[in-house]
Formats: C-alpha cells, structure tokens, sequence
C-alpha cells in the first residue's frame, strides 16, 4: 500500500514536472524564477481538504488526482496577481488574464445587453459566458483588448441570435399556456417587460432591434455596430432609422 | 401614456425620443444583476475544455478564484 502511495506520488512527481516546464515556459523569466511549485502544490491541497464537503470536491483517491495537481499547478501559474500591474503589458496577456480583466470591466454590461436581445437574465448570463470562452479560445488571435471587446459583442449579437431562431422554433412546437400561466420566459424578466419600450422593442424584426439596443443603450458608434452585427455601415444606419420609427409608431399607439 | 413614446413628457420640454429610449432602455435593465460566481463558471468551463473532469474544473475555478487562496 505504502509502495503504490510512493510510485503515485513518483509519477505525480514526473507529471508535474513536465507541466511546470510547460507553463513556466510560457511566463516571463522573473516570474518563472520566483514561482515555488512545492507551495503552489501545498496551498492547493490544503485548500481542498478546507473545502472536502463542497459537493465539487474531487476524491483525493481518484485516479484523476494526477489530473487535478496538474491542472492545479497550471491554474497556480497563470495566475493574475503574478504579472506586473495592470496596463503595462496587455497586448501580452494570456487569455486567462484577459478572460478575468475583461470580465471585472464588461461583464455586467454584457449581461445587460445581452437581456436586452434575449430578454431573459439567466440566458443572457448563459450566452455571455459563451462569448468569454469564445474570446478565451481566440485570444492568440484577437491579442488586444480592444478587439478582445468587439470579439465579445460580436459573439453575444449572434448567440442571442441563435437563442431567439431556437426560442421561435421550441415556441411554434409548444401548447400555448393558459392566459394566467406566465411562462417561464416571463416570469424571469417580468420586471424588464414592464417597461414600454422594452415591451415595444421585443416586437421588432431582430436587426433592427440589435441596432437600436447597441446603439443607444450600449452607445457604439456606427462602425462598432456594423461590426458587431456583421453588417454594413449603411445597413446600420437603415436598421436604426427603421427601428426607431417603428418604436416610435408602436408607443404612440398606446 | 404619458408623453406616449416619450416625445413629450408631461409639463417639460419635448423629450428628444432617441434620449428617451436611451433611458428607458437603461432604467429597465440597469437593475439586472448577473450572478457573482460568473467567472467560476466560465473558468471551469474553459478547463472542461481543455479535457479537465468536470468536478475538478469547477474545484479548481474555484479555488483559482478564492482571495483566501494564498492565506
């Protein structure tokens, strides 16, 4: 028993060795120097067994542990806090930090814009969570923030598309509720939909909704837009110019 | 309503409607408040990816994201 805890723990040992090697690779040198993967690996474990009663909390016996150590040291290494302040180096951030800077700057307002296209919090939350894993995978492209951020907008317009084309289909498939039967989609944005405008945008054809939600609630230029929307300037300006006109058509009747 | 569509509002000056709009949008989902362990998910995501199991990525999320971490 005692033997097999050691060539476990032995072949632990060779597995993350070649993964510091790996990720230390991927750091800058003073960092690379100053990282001690034996107390990276100790806080880990230690906090583990703090939290062995959370119901995510790996089995210390199973045979993914070598998985979990590794993935841990991984994690340990990229983390924030060890680069050097905010702003000196963000076009050589690695995606995990973008992911986290991006999200403490933009999340909420994506999630905002998001409901606004979706109308339902929890989904727009589900559809902005997709755009950051979108934005994570193509970070070796994208390398700036900037673009990082048009990436994001972009992936949240057209997830929101996706979830509306599949909403229209499940909804054509389904009884319609009895009059006093909210669904479930308005009893999550119940208050939202007490708005008039909100009400009114939700009737309009999807373009030039998006038009008029990244237009005055998220306040980006034309050429944001067109990016965003994966249209041209001018159709940018149609969308809006419509939209608006029939918004404006829609609450004057009320 | 009043100041339907909100080109004018009741005793004021004409509201510019694409102003109005702006508020309007802002007032009624400026009070939507996404969830606090948003960046938990997406991290264990990213690790489910990468081939982690999922229990492990959401352990690991959350401990990469626990302030008490280094204590």
């Amino acid at each position: 028993m005692r033997a097999a805890g050691r060539d476990k723990d032995s072949s632990h040992d060779g597995v993350l060795a070649r993964l510091y090697q790996q990720v230390t690779e991927l750091q800058e040198p003073r960092f690379r120097a100053d990282y001690d993967l034996a107390k990276g690996l100790e806080r880990y474990r230690a906090w583990l067994g703090d939290h062995a009663e959370a119901p995510c909390a790996p089995d210390a016996a199973e045979d993914e542990e070598a998985t979990v150590i590794l993935a841990a040291v991984a994690v340990e290494a990229v983390i924030p806090d060890a680069f050097p302040a905010s702003g000196t180096v963000r076009a050589e951030w690695s995606a995990d930090r973008a992911v986290v800077e991006l999200y403490s700057e933009h999340y909420r307002a994506l999630v905002r814009l998001a409901a606004l296209l979706v109308r339902d919090t929890p989904t727009a939350e589900e559809v902005v969570q997709d755009s950051f894993i979108a934005m994570h995978e193509s970070w070796q492209r994208l390398k700036d923030t900037e673009k990082a951020l048009a990436y994001l907008r972009q992936v949240v317009v057209n997830r929101s598309r996706s979830v509306l084309r599949h909403r229209t289909v499940v909804d054509k498939n389904l009884q319609k509720p009895a009059p006093d039967m909210p669904s479930a989609e308005h009893g999550a944005f119940v208050s939202l939909e007490r708005s008039a405008v909100v009400a009114a945008l939700r009737d309009l054809p999807g373009r030039q909704r998006e038009a008029i939600v990244l237009r005055y609630y998220a306040d980006l230029s034309e050429a944001q837009i067109a990016t965003a929307m994966g249209i041209s300037r001018g159709a940018v300006k149609s969308h809006t110019a419509r939209g608006m006109s029939s918004l404006r058509a829609a609450l004057e009747e009320e | 309503m009043a100041g339907a569509g909100g080109t004018q509002a009741r005793g004021r000056e004409p509201l510019n409607f694409a102003e109005f709009v702006r508020q309007a949008m802002h007032s009624a989902v400026d009070q939507v408040e996404p969830c606090a362990d948003g960046l938990v998910s997406i991290r264990a995501r990213i690790l489910a990816g990468s081939g982690v199991p999922w229990p492990q990525a959401l352990a690991l999320s959350l401990y990469w994201l626990d302030p008490k971490r280094k204590s």
